[in-house]
């Protein structure tokens, strides 16, 4: 009985959090952002808005890295595949929808022009249609992920191995990216958009969208927050954590642990997708320098420094690591390096459990003392 | 191309024959006062003398004096004219006088004491009979041939170069030599007016069978009217397209094997650590890139302190050192942070990868962030050519002798020592051997500096492929493990099967489409191949899964 209402009373408390920080994010900081007065010292410029819409896009993908990792065991350093793959299905719609405007007055995107094509790609032709283009944004990630997980979790590669094909995995899409200008943009990306669905993507009245795209991304990332706690709430959270903390002893209780891994290794890479979805318009941007070996081992370190296998961790992580970044690179852009590196042994030697474990670690500090 | 436009008017022809005739008259009289000089003079200085007239002529403000000045000096055969004629040939504008130095150049040279000047002579020869071949066979087209004749060898001068070249053939002892002036002599041959002669050329040229003729071939054959030597051509050249397949295809393997040794050499360190320790070593490439630096640092030292002489000597320096210290910084990355993490692969892994951000950003600041170019040593320059079209460079090589040295050098060390047994024993149970009085945490910081300074040495060897910069070693780095987890882990064998897999597939694959898509296609197809063997070509039995945990 007592239980139940402790219960209950963990819930309303968790709710009245919620309830505040989606209040901050929702109402508080865009309310800021729209304060006259341009030097003002309590307003968030549009560019500051704008990051944190980034960043926020990066808090999801954590969000599913850590249903992967932090809840099932599952590293995967091949995150920004699936990223790339949603920015990407993206971006190809965005491009083709500037249509006959661009440089040099084509149906086709001007680097296709440019590097001699004629017609539009097969893979390209759909992505003309919005409701092809946003669909496709968790659909061809999850799908990757699922051929991918069905490849190699029934075969039962696990751990480390899986943690380096991923890694090869990246690298793949990567090398396929640059390799194939004429139908990908190579190392440039894709870039230069002019409106999403009818707001534009620059000129003076880009703050406007980059206010509507960080609403729609924090509702966003408050529903992929809604579904990973539905999801490690229910029974089948508790079986991926049971296979976290003992596979073989799950496999032999009778659960079927590779569809359980495809299946949250799928979710992930879904959740990855609408990330990368939603970071295209917010930054103008994607290459193949978003998905490759390097950005996907850093969505890692988010995970690991906000704590693994906690649902708010990832979040604060995701902010955490991305704000310091910025803000590095910004002032002092050869320390953040160093800074980095620094940040990867400490998360794993001193705070292996996160930022988010750093109370709990106070508090047992104390207690050790006052005894 | 140039002449041609310069020619292309009708009264600019008759001119050009006009030049023609008068050009003829210069050197008939040019040539009477050389004979009359000759003759006049009856010491033993007479070549002597006649020489000194001819560069007298050769400073003539007419150009056909200069040309047949040019052409006498050729024919007199004296290599001291050779210097004046280099001289003259880079301040002449002329075009027929341009000619006549280069042929008189590829004559004198013909008769030079060293052997690469001969064969350079012989090669110029037989350039100079391609041009032939191609604008004799062009005479029924007018125009074109007899604008080009006058930089082209005449039929009389041709057969006075390969009654020259048959006569330095004889007394030639170095083989190099005599194949080249062979091939310039059936060069000639083949643009004879006789089609029976042509065809006797083409023969050669089938049997030779070498693909380096192969684009000469078929510009012949383009401009060929006869049946005959049209069909001699064509056998020469299906002959020579077999044995270009061939070479290109063992050409093809030999770099397969190359890279495979690469692969292998740097993966053996990284499979020591991985599949030894458990430990996911991704400064593994930053170790390699500073074994790259260390060898780069070591031959700074060689130039600004000792000789010339002894300079390619740094390299052999190089290889210890890399190894001491990259070993030296493995010991202390063991020491200080991988201990704390055994049992933790997937950690090991993120805590390596601050290290390695560290530690290019570390080479950035002190080398700065650009790629430096490591000239290497003399005597790994240059190759030896197994038959023509089949080159295999002396860096390449050493680079697979040394990777199965170091190969053997570790099966020797795992399964001969008593370290090595050691190590067996730990990676089969940590506990137990811990129990039976090995002390585990020296064999894991001995392992793992071990499997660092190796990771060194494939820097050094690696730096003899070029240029070196900070990002040098996260370009190899996932290949490399690719190369372990496609071995599997434990067994030494097992990472030599995982590289010349990796590496071959590559390589074949490469062949087929491009570089990118080769090596895309290759890490697909070891992921299809993990799906089917999950521990890779052969893997230790028993306690690794408990090892490998995934945290």
């Amino acid at each position: 009985m007592s239980n139940i209402s402790h219960e209950k009373k963990r819930n309303t408390r968790e709710w009245i959090i919620a309830g505040s920080v989606l209040f901050v994010f929702l109402i508080i900081i865009p309310l800021l952002s729209t304060l006259p007065g341009e030097d003002s010292w309590c307003r968030i410029s549009s560019f500051r808005l704008n990051l944190l819409g980034k960043f926020c896009c990066f808090a999801i993908l954590a969000l599913g890295l850590n249903l992967a990792w932090g809840y099932t065991g599952i590293l995967s350093l091949g995150q920004g595949v699936y990223f790339g793959l949603g920015g990407y299905c993206m971006a190809m719609y965005l491009m083709l929808k500037v249509g006959a405007s661009g440089h040099y007055g084509s149906v086709l995107p001007d680097f296709m022009v440019w590097n001699g094509l004629t017609e539009l790609p097969w893979f390209w032709k759909p992505m003309n249609y919005a409701w092809v283009a946003i669909p496709c944004v968790v659909i061809v990630p999850m799908a990757l992920a699922g051929g991918f997980g069905y490849m190699l979790f029934r075969s039962r590669v696990r751990g480390v191995y899986f943690a380096i094909v991923t890694q090869a995995l990246a690298m793949v899409l990567a090398i396929t990216l640059v390799g194939n200008q004429p139908l990908t943009g190579g190392t440039n990306g894709l870039n230069d958009f002019r409106a999403i669905f009818g707001l534009p993507l620059r000129g003076p009245d880009l703050p406007r969208t980059e206010f509507v795209l960080y609403i729609a991304t924090i509702v966003i990332l408050f529903g992929a927050y809604m579904l990973c706690r539905w999801i490690t709430r229910s029974k089948l959270g508790k079986v991926l954590v049971a296979i976290r903390d003992d596979e073989n002893r799950v496999r032999f209780s009778g659960y079927d642990v590779a569809n359980y891994k495809i299946f949250i290794f799928m979710v992930a890479a879904g959740l990855a997708g609408l990330a990368g979805a939603l970071f295209v318009p917010q930054v103008g941007i994607i290459a193949p320098a978003n998905v490759g070996i390097v950005p996907s081992i850093e969505m890692t370190l988010w995970v690991a420094v906000g704590g693994r296998g906690t649902l708010v961790g990832p979040v604060i992580g995701a902010l955490l690591v991305n704000a310091a970044k910025s803000g590095f690179s910004e002032s002092f852009p050869t320390i953040w390096l160093y800074f980095l590196g620094a940040l990867f042994l400490g998360v794993v030697v001193v705070f292996p459990k996160g930022v988010i474990d750093i109370p709990n670690m106070i508090k047992r500090a104390y207690r050790k003392k006052s005894k | 191309m140039r002449l041609y436009h310069l020619y292309k008017d009708k009264n600019d022809l008759l001119n050009h024959s006009l030049m023609k005739l008068s050009k003829k008259i210069a050197v008939l009289l040019f040539v009477i006062t050389a004979l009359f000089l000759a003759r006049m003079d009856y010491s033993e200085a007479a070549p002597n003398e006649k020489m000194d007239d001819l560069l007298y002529a050769l400073s003539s403000h007419n150009k056909y004096v200069r040309a047949g000045a040019a052409e006498e000096l050729g024919n007199i055969g004296d290599p001291a004219a050779l210097k004046t004629l280099d001289d003259l040939w880079n301040e002449e504008m002329d075009d027929e006088v341009v000619f006549a130095i280069e042929l008189a150049i590829c004559k004198l040279q013909l008769s030079d004491a060293d052997p690469k000047v001969r064969i350079l002579g012989a090669e110029g020869l037989g350039e100079k009979a391609g041009t032939r071949s191609v604008i004799d066979a062009t005479t029924s087209d007018g125009e074109g041939s007899s604008l080009f004749k006058h930089i082209s060898v005449s039929d009389q001068e041709m057969m006075v170069v390969i009654a020259l070249m048959e006569k330095m053939l004889a007394v030639e002892e170095e083989n190099n030599v005599k194949s080249a002036i062979s091939l310039a002599i059936e060069k000639f041959k083949m643009s004879d007016g006789d089609p029976n002669t042509r065809t006797e050329a083409a023969r050669f040229f089938a049997e030779l069978k070498d693909p380096g003729n192969l684009m000469y071939l078929a510009r012949v054959l383009e401009k060929e009217k006869n049946v005959n030597v049209i069909a001699a051509l064509k056998e020469a050249v299906v002959e020579m397209e077999q044995k270009e397949q061939m070479a290109l295809t063992l050409k093809q393997l030999f770099n397969g094997f190359a890279v495979s040794s690469q692969y292998l050499l740097i993966a053996i360190g990284l499979a020591i650590t991985f599949g030894v320790m458990g430990v996911i070593n991704l400064a593994h490439g930053e170790f390699m890139m500073l074994g790259c630096y260390v060898a780069l640092m070591v031959q700074s030292l060689f130039a600004s302190f000792f000789s010339e002489s002894i300079f390619g000597l740094y390299f052999v320096l190089a290889l210890p050192m890399s190894f001491m210290f990259t070993a030296a910084l493995g010991y202390a990355l063991e020491r200080s942070v991988i201990r704390f993490l055994y049992g933790r692969a997937l950690d090991t892994l993120l805590a390596t990868w601050g290290v390695s951000l560290i530690i290019q950003q570390i080479v950035r600041n002190v080398f700065g962030a650009n790629n430096i170019d490591v000239p290497s040593p003399g005597w790994l320059q240059g190759g030896v050519t197994v038959f023509a079209g089949l080159h295999l460079p002396y860096k390449r090589l050493f680079i697979i002798g040394f990777t199965a040295l170091i190969i053997g050098a570790v099966y020797w060390l795992f399964y001969r020592t008593r370290f090595g047994l050691k190590v067996r024993a730990v990676m089969q149970n940590r506990d137990m051997s811990n129990c039976l009085g090995i002390s585990v945490p020296k064999v894991n910081s001995y392992t793992f500096a071990l499997g660092s300074g190796l990771a060194g040495l494939a820097g050094c060897c690696m730096s003899l492929l070029g240029s070196v910069g900070p990002t040098t070693g996260q370009n190899y780095i996932v290949d490399c493990f690719m190369v372990v987890v496609l071995g599997g882990v434990g067994k030494i064998i097992g990472t030599v099967a995982g590289a010349f897999g990796l590496g071959e597939t590559n390589a074949i694959l490469e062949f087929f489409t491009t570089a990118n898509v080769g090596k895309a296609l290759a890490f697909i197809m070891v992921i299809i191949f993990l799906r089917f063997r999950p521990t890779g070509f052969s893997a230790q039995k028993g306690r690794e899964d408990v090892r490998l945990d995934t945290h």
